[in-house]
């Protein structure tokens, strides 16, 4: 990482508009590592987004009201926000008013956005029902990524499943 | 370690030359080389043969690593709800934002 974002993402305010239009999402990345328990840093909010012609139509609504702008491009740079600019694409990284989101159709280590939301869980956040990305997925997306904070978000990730499991067993027992 | 370096020191506690035991093996003396130097990465099948025809079994053992994760810290996560992790994320991001020493962008501009 060369630069830091001025400040995190707020993510009442990023995760609002996606649920209010009814985004079809999956939260990932270190944010989702960090509601799974993971104490490493994060400053962007990453989501996966279904790309049938409905989810899209009703995510550029979401990125039109979040005010998203390409992070990273020249300023001059045209970008027109629109259905099919997000079809023609994949995956797109922002700056809004709110912290950088990163909006991904193709999440390396991830086989298919079906099996991910079907693994994924569905949790209040800030009051929001939010699908967060299952712990084995994210230790599949750090494995694939393999940079090496990744590597060590992976170990972090794997200790934290063994812990969840305990916790899951003594839970079972009692 | 590698499959070369248990090969080799398995080798020189018994003795025996790389020629012998690619006898042994029915193979080259080449190869054993090779393998030891580890230029060549044996299946687990031929580095447990190798190690059998020098008199020593090969395990294979699965520990738990330990990967320098502060489990304390993690359990204190896990005290929290999804809402509540996030809002430390947060807090502790601006904290690590504002004390880096790696330059920011400007607002919230691209």
């Amino acid at each position: 990482m060369d630069t830091l974002p001025p400040k995190a993402p707020d993510l009442r305010r990023l995760l609002g508009p996606l649920v209010s239009h009814g985004v079809d999402f999956v939260l990932i990345g270190g944010m989702a590592g960090i509601a799974r328990g993971s104490n490493y840093p994060s400053y962007d909010l990453d989501i996966a987004y279904a790309r049938d012609a409905a989810n899209v139509k009703r995510l550029v609504a979401a990125l039109e009201e979040i005010e998203v702008r390409l992070r990273g491009a020249p300023p001059d740079l045209p970008f027109q926000l629109d259905e099919r600019t997000i079809e023609n694409g994949a995956n797109f990284t922002f700056v809004t008013p709110f912290g950088d989101l990163d909006v991904l159709a193709d999440v390396a280590g991830i086989r298919s956005y079906e099996e991910l939301t079907s693994a994924a869980e569905e949790r209040d956040v800030f009051g929001y029902s939010v699908h967060i990305a299952s712990l084995s997925h994210l230790i599949a997306m750090k494995r694939a990524a393999n940079r090496p904070k990744d590597r060590n978000m992976l170990e972090e990730y794997l200790v934290l499943a063994d812990r969840l499991r305990r916790v899951q067993e003594k839970s079972d027992r009692s | 370690m590698t499959p070369g370096q248990l090969l080799r020191e398995a080798r020189h506690r018994h003795g025996v030359s790389q020629q012998d035991l690619a006898i042994r093996a029915g193979t080259t003396q080449s190869a054993i080389s090779r393998i030891e130097s580890d230029r060549l990465s044996p299946t687990f099948q031929t580095l447990q043969e190798l190690l059998y025809l020098l008199g020593e079994d090969l395990r294979l053992v699965a520990e738990k690593r330990d990967a320098g994760i502060d489990q304390t810290l993690i359990d204190e996560r896990l005290q929290m709800n999804e809402s509540e992790r996030l809002d430390y994320g947060m807090a502790f991001a601006n904290q690590v934002i504002e004390m880096s020493p790696l330059p920011k962008r400007e607002g919230w501009e691209a």
